[in-house]
């Protein structure tokens, strides 16, 4: 899917214009939070025009639509699926049938064939049901976790120091992993703090996350480089699927690299090595 | 700039209007130096929300 996710506030028309050159895997056009209740009809036109209008080339784009509980995400899907968008982010995903809803309307628009879905977890109830919600639809390409919403819902203070996400950020990796879907870090919120960035994106990583969101251009560049694999790294991994593709050809059971045997999770691993860097592997593990 | 994309304004409001089945209508247009794709959304959100009488 890519390392970093940046939100770009979708009533904005020079964001919007520029939204391809500000160094995001895949830009999230907002029509939810960043938009006040009486303009949210004319940001949906304005993302409906820009989609129509312009390439955006070198990133993905998406929109996050107004919550199922509103009056709005119905008209925001239906535009922006047929204007040509490349997924989409459901917030306040708390249960599977909201999305097989969202997936059911999405397969009556012959333009949105394609489209990926990304729920936003930001609840306590969300977090509860995360693979549920993981494995609902095949178009689901990553569960994306959002804490400021969620430690508001449980009744805490967001911090620096994050002690009181750990158990959801866990529990979110857990269930995109068995679900087979990517697991996107929530924002850091504090654009000026780069060092606390960088602490805690190598900290997501650490816990299994494959890539994070921003809310400003200026974390896209650090995000992506504690993401994005070394060299040796994608070289190691593109030896593995090579050794295990010529295994399976001819018809070996096992495979084994530099003396070892490549098992599962070091497929699994390399596979993901390879998707942080974007390189395509259609390989799947029977 | 009235002078330079005037024409084209103008246009885009007529091909809008035409489009929604408008006419016989003011449309007073305050140009600011927006893009072809924002003028053509401003547009749009002002037709929609007059034919919804907001």
């Amino acid at each position: 899917m890519g390392t970093n996710l940046l939100f770009v506030p979708g009533n904005n028309p020079a964001m919007v214009q520029n939204a391809g050159i500000l160094g995001a895997d895949i830009v999230i056009f907002d029509l939810e939070d960043a938009v006040a209740g009486d303009q949210k009809d004319a940001a949906r036109s304005l993302l409906k025009n820009a989609l129509e209008s312009m390439e955006y080339e070198g990133c993905e784009t998406s929109v996050r639509i107004n919550a199922m509980d509103t009056l709005h995400w119905e008209a925001d899907l239906r535009t922006v699926a047929a204007a040509g968008i490349d997924g989409l982010v459901i917030p306040k995903a708390e249960h599977s049938d909201d999305i097989n809803t969202i997936s059911g309307i999405l397969d009556s628009i012959p333009e949105a064939n394609e489209i990926f879905l990304i729920p936003l977890v930001e609840s306590a109830l969300g977090v509860e049901n995360v693979y549920q919600i993981a494995a609902s639809s095949k178009r689901i390409r990553g569960i994306f976790f959002g804490a400021e919403d969620y430690t508001a819902d449980i009744g805490t203070v967001r911090t620096k120091g994050s002690k009181e996400i750990l158990w959801a950020r866990g529990r979110i990796v857990n269930g995109a992993a068995a679900a087979g879907v990517e697991a996107i870090d929530t924002p850091f919120t504090d654009v000026e703090d780069i060092e606390g960035l960088k602490k805690d994106t190598l900290f997501a990583k650490a816990l299994g996350f494959d890539g994070k969101a921003s809310i400003s251009p200026r974390h896209c560049g650090f995000i992506r480089e504690i993401f994005y694999p070394e060299d040796e790294e994608i070289l190691y991994a593109s030896r593995v699927m090579d050794t295990v593709k010529e295994a399976e050809k001819a018809g070996k059971g096992v495979a084994s690299m530099d003396g070892k045997m490549i098992d599962k999770p070091i497929v699994l691993r390399a596979l993901k090595v390879l998707r942080a860097a974007g390189i395509k592997e259609d390989f799947k593990y029977e | 700039m009235e002078k330079q994309y005037g024409d084209k304004i103008v246009g885009i409001a007529h091909e809008i209007a035409t489009l929604k089945g408008i006419g016989n209508v003011r449309i007073l247009i305050q140009d600011r130096g927006a893009l072809d794709y924002a003028i053509r959304a401003r547009i749009e959100t002002a037709i929609e929300r007059f034919e919804r009488g907001i």
